[in-house]
């Protein structure tokens, strides 16, 4: 079976630059580490600025004004026109994650104008029309203010980005739900090792959203206390919202830029479980496959990762089905270091895989990783030991992996190194 | 590493499409984005060769502008009508973008890459371009591509309303399209890559698409303005391409909202 | 409780929309789940839903559910139960 795909030479890495983030685990990169290592688990009842609700199952909301100050100055640079009552959450949430990505990878407005820049934005909730109050009125006959349709129309998140910017290039918004964020990084990544683009910003971006909130209850997958990934007598997930974006370029024209990569994306998998719409397989077939794709796309299958960012919602299923994936593909699992940090971000659905690989660097270029938050009894029925909440872990390499299971039965992972 | 894609099938599904007695199980669920999405996936693979390919080396794209929006209202009508804590989760889970994904994997057991991926503009171009991508490196035998809409009436009126019309050019449909390695079977040409760019226009603009026009091998022809109008054109283009002159290997579609570059050879 | 279980029949077949089955023809002992009508996860948690909104009678988590779901006989019983407290 694998003979012609084990065939295929690696993929070009991509060089990560710059990294941002702004969501209810933290308002910028540095306090959502921070927060991590703190184990400062901001999960609360749904604030009345997001919207009413009566269920009293707890999220983890990024503040009222989701718009940065960074965000704002870039902005006022590249788009002076630009209202933000115009635009969604959402792309509130991105352009402050953006700004601090650009920020750090030292990256100019007029750089981006002159370069073919890829836009790659993975979103579940962001791409969606729920506005209810029109939807009401409309059903009831009404003709209602036009503008919710015209809100809904300017709101694909990567054609809002090169709007807002100014650039020109690929331009892709993933609604692969949980994996989005995570697809959206690989996509950009193979981009740039093609030469669709010469710079790309990737990631991904949700805010919290009534339907969403309800349909995860609906599903009894959420928890009405902060969750608690694989732990036994897990209850589920809570719901979060935010951005977590990088900047990624070939590694020559980060060199040519002068600019130290903060670390490299070496790797990428996707694979579908071919399962059941909302259940994840059993023993993880997909992510098994998407896993195995990624060590070979990063020119070495026998890879063991000094750290796995899982996904981790805290759900019986997803938890049960990812530490069996992990446990086959590395049997050595007495050695393998396997955290989840929705302890501190809760799930943040197409955001999650941009914030969680954020992580991963972070903790690949710390050399150490703090445990599972929300975890200290760990299930003994999970195939392997993850890092419980009161361990602290040194890292033996600066390889990792980062991965995300969708609903729907997508499985993607990336393999990211830190630089030194 | 870059191997010629050749596109190897074209399957187009009417408005009124029928569900096979055989799917009728599997898809009691699904709501017509998710069950056009499978039919034309089906129709598309029927009669290729499915020896010599695992599972895992088949993948599936699909491209959408408006996503499976009428169960997205349903979906809202659960929560309004029944209250908090009730929605139906089988209508929320079916109004994520990616559930049509999901079921072409399932009920065709494809296990590489399952990518939904949505613009207003032309979500079906890039979803053509990333599975090129995927089958160009050799990361897959197989690419199924799938552009589907749906449409709602909400949208319908909000369409009415901004252009004082009484009717509505849309009718929802789905086309898939199988990309294949040269030489893996008989192919109608070979898609070189795709180029797209993006302009900004008003938003209702993204509506109308008055103006989208295709443009190739010595004809330019604007386009009925549905969202898939430019689907069937080029689907239409690549199935006659042996009919076309020698030297065509570029079609383009230009719109308010962009350009776009579809790069063809023999 | 005759009543009750050709009305939990009627919204199986009709809100779980299950194909080639009338109610009548469900077996009130056959198994919901796995063999018998092949119902599944999704299916689980949709019902839940439907009873609360049809009976107003809550499940509060899956394994009273799956003890409640066996078949149409200890659905309704269990739902008979809950009523009339």
């Amino acid at each position: 079976m694998d003979g012609r795909i084990d065939n295929i030479p690696p993929t070009l890495p991509a060089a990560v630059t710059g990294m941002g983030c702004m969501a209810g685990g933290g308002t910028d990169v540095n306090s959502l580490w921070h927060n991590l290592v703190q184990a400062a688990v901001n999960c609360h009842p749904v604030p009345d600025y997001l919207f009413k609700t009566v269920l009293d199952y707890p999220v983890f909301a990024a503040p009222a004004d989701c718009f940065s100050e960074r965000a704002r100055l870039l902005v006022a640079e590249t788009a002076p026109e630009f209202k933000q009552e115009s635009v969604s959450r959402t792309v509130l949430l991105t352009c402050s994650a953006v700004a601090e990505a650009l920020q750090q990878a030292g990256v100019s407005s007029d750089y981006l104008r002159s370069v073919r820049v890829g836009i790659a934005l993975g979103t579940t909730v962001g791409c969606t029309f729920h506005n209810e109050e029109y939807y009401s009125a409309w059903r009831n006959g009404l003709e209602p203010d036009l503008d919710p349709v015209q809100f809904y129309l300017a709101g694909n998140v990567a054609s809002a980005m090169h709007r807002i910017l100014g650039t020109s290039g690929p331009s892709a918004v993933i609604t692969n739900a949980c994996a989005s964020g995570t697809d959206a990084i690989g996509v950009a990544r193979n981009w740039l090792a093609s030469g669709q683009c010469d710079i790309a910003i990737a990631g991904g971006a949700d805010e919290l959203s009534r339907v969403a909130y309800n349909g995860f209850v609906s599903l009894m997958l959420a928890d009405k206390d902060p969750c608690r990934p694989f732990s036994k007598d897990r209850k589920g997930l809570n719901l979060g919202e935010g951005a977590g974006v990088v900047v990624l370029e070939r590694q020559e024209a980060s060199a040519t830029r002068q600019c130290q990569p903060l670390g490299w994306v070496r790797g990428y998998g996707c694979a579908a479980d071919a399962w059941h719409p909302t259940a994840p397989h059993p023993e993880g077939r997909g992510l098994k496959a998407a896993l195995r794709q990624a060590l070979r796309d990063c020119g070495d299958v026998k890879l063991l990762p000094a750290l796995v960012n899982a996904h981790g919602t805290g759900t019986k299923a997803n938890d049960k089905a990812e530490t069996s994936a992990l446990a086959e593909i590395f049997p050595k699992t007495e050695e393998l270091v396997v955290v989840s940090t929705k302890g501190i971000t809760g799930h943040t659905l197409g955001a999650a895989g941009g914030i969680e690989a954020i992580l991963t660097l972070m903790a690949l270029r710390a050399g150490q990783t703090p445990g599972t938050v929300g975890c200290r009894e760990p299930d003994p029925e999970l195939a392997l030991m993850p890092v419980i909440q009161t361990e602290n872990r040194q890292l033996s390499g600066r390889l990792g992996i980062s991965q995300s299971l969708a609903f729907g039965g997508g499985n993607s992972a990336l393999v990211l190194e830190a630089a030194s | 590493m870059t191997i010629p894609v050749i596109v190897s099938a074209i399957a187009q599904l009417p408005r009124d499409y029928v569900v096979p007695d055989e799917l009728g199980r599997d898809l009691r669920r699904a709501d017509a984005f998710i069950q056009m999405a499978v039919i034309s996936a089906f129709a598309a693979i029927t009669g290729l060769s499915a020896d010599k390919l695992q599972p895992e080396e088949v993948g599936v794209f699909i491209g959408t502008a408006f996503g499976p929006l009428e169960t997205n209202f349903e979906s809202l009508g659960s929560l309004i009508d029944d209250g908090e804590g009730q929605i139906s989760p089988t209508l929320f889970s079916h109004s994520v973008y990616n559930a049509a994904a999901g079921y072409v994997a399932r009920l065709l057991d494809i296990r590489g890459p399952a990518m939904t991926i949505t613009n207003y503009g032309w979500p079906f171009l890039i979803a053509l371009e990333e599975a090129r991508l995927a089958v160009a490196s050799g990361r897959i035998g197989r690419a199924v591509v799938i552009g589907v809409e749906t449409y709602s009436d909400l949208l319908a009126d909000a369409y009415r309303r901004f252009f004082q019309v009484e009717t509505v050019p849309w009718e929802r449909s789905a086309v898939a399209w199988v990309l294949e390695p040269e030489g893996a079977a008989k192919g109608f040409c070979c898609l070189q890559g795709i180029n797209l760019k993006e302009f900004e226009v008003e938003p209702a603009d993204l509506l109308t698409r008055r103006g989208e026009t295709m443009t190739g091998c010595g004809t330019v022809a604007e386009l009925p303005r549905q969202p898939m109008a430019y689907v069937a054109a080029l689907s239409k283009a690549v199935m006659s391409y042996d009919k076309l002159p020698q030297r065509c290997n570029c079609c383009s579609i230009e719109a308010s909202f962009g350009l776009a570059e579809i790069n063809l050879a023999r | 409780m005759q009543e009750l279980k050709e009305q939990i029949k009627e919204m199986v077949v009709r809100d779980l929309k299950l194909q080639g089955v009338e109610p009548s023809e469900i077996d009130d002992n056959a198994p919901l789940f796995e063999e018998g009508l092949g119902l599944d996860s999704l299916d689980a948690v949709e019902l839940v839903v439907l009873v609360q909104k049809h009976f107003d009678v809550q499940i509060e988590d899956m394994d009273e559910g799956q003890a409640a779901f066996k078949s149409i006989n200890t659905l309704a019983e269990f739902i008979e139960s809950r009523r009339t407290n």
